[in-house]
């Protein structure tokens, strides 16, 4: 297969992503797109590292993105967790009020 | 007569339904059932990710990133309610701006007709994390236990007020 079929199935994730991103308001809606943002842009790393000179940079670089990614998911969701307990609501809209 | 290999009816399976769990992951209104098809998503792109020659990581993400933080994400949205659903303004806009983005890449993109498959090892990958990037693997151990400890600090805030 060529790195183009791989991008272009990178590239449709990713819009789907921006999509989720601009339009939902609800916190945990918000992060289920920028997993998806995420994982096109994995792909897209490993597609143009595996016709680098070091693939295996690319690995690596790709396995310290898994590793971060689950740790920010760890982070939002305790965030929307409080969010809630707090307000009784997940809306990004009323988020401001937490401030201070 | 064109006859498909089975790596191209692989790729196109697993592109197709990458593609299509991506969007029911946004779209779909129950939200459990849309961290499920995050977790299918994760699952699809494991496949790419062995086709692409990096197994190991296929494995990883599966065990890791579908196995865990998927998982974590669906037990947490049963104890959340949802907020109204987006004006259709606001649907129009996203919709239109991830159109331009998407067709603005795919011209990038379009000369890269190079053969993709990069043969990693999982003995490669780890004298090089040993070898080459070892603070890196330092800084990202604290990066995972300060998070750890920022998860836990939130959630107690929740529970004393």
């Amino acid at each position: 297969m060529m790195v183009y079929h791989y991008l272009v199935v990178s590239v449709c994730m990713f819009g789907i992503g921006v999509y989720g991103l601009i339009s939902r308001r609800n916190i945990i809606r918000i992060l289920l797109s920028a997993e998806v943002i995420f994982n096109s842009a994995l792909i897209a790393l490993l597609a143009f590292s595996s016709v680098s000179a070091d693939p295996s940079s690319g690995g690596l670089m790709a396995l310290l993105a898994i590793t971060i990614a689950v740790a920010e998911v760890g982070v939002t969701v305790s965030i929307a967790l409080l969010m809630f307990t707090l307000r009784k609501e997940v809306d990004v809209y009323h988020l401001e009020k937490f401030k201070g | 007569m064109y006859i498909l290999s089975l790596e191209m009816l692989i790729f196109l399976a697993a592109s197709i339904l990458s593609i299509v769990s991506a969007a029911l992951a946004i779209l779909h209104k129950s939200l459990t059932y849309a961290a499920f098809f995050l977790a299918i998503l994760g699952i699809s792109n494991s496949i790419l990710m062995s086709l692409l020659g990096f197994t190991i990581l296929a494995v990883f993400h599966i065990a890791v990133y579908v196995g865990a933080a998927v998982i974590f994400i669906l037990f947490s949205v049963t104890l959340l309610k949802e907020p109204p659903p987006p004006t259709p303004s606001m649907s129009m806009l996203a919709g239109v701006a991830s159109a331009v983005l998407v067709l603005s890449l795919l011209i990038i993109f379009k000369g890269l007709n190079v053969q993709a498959y990069g043969n990693v090892s999982y003995k490669s990958l780890s004298t090089l994390l040993i070898s080459k990037y070892k603070f890196t693997l330092v800084i990202t151990t604290l990066t995972l236990v300060t998070t750890l400890i920022e998860a836990l600090t939130l959630a107690m805030r929740g529970e004393k007020i």
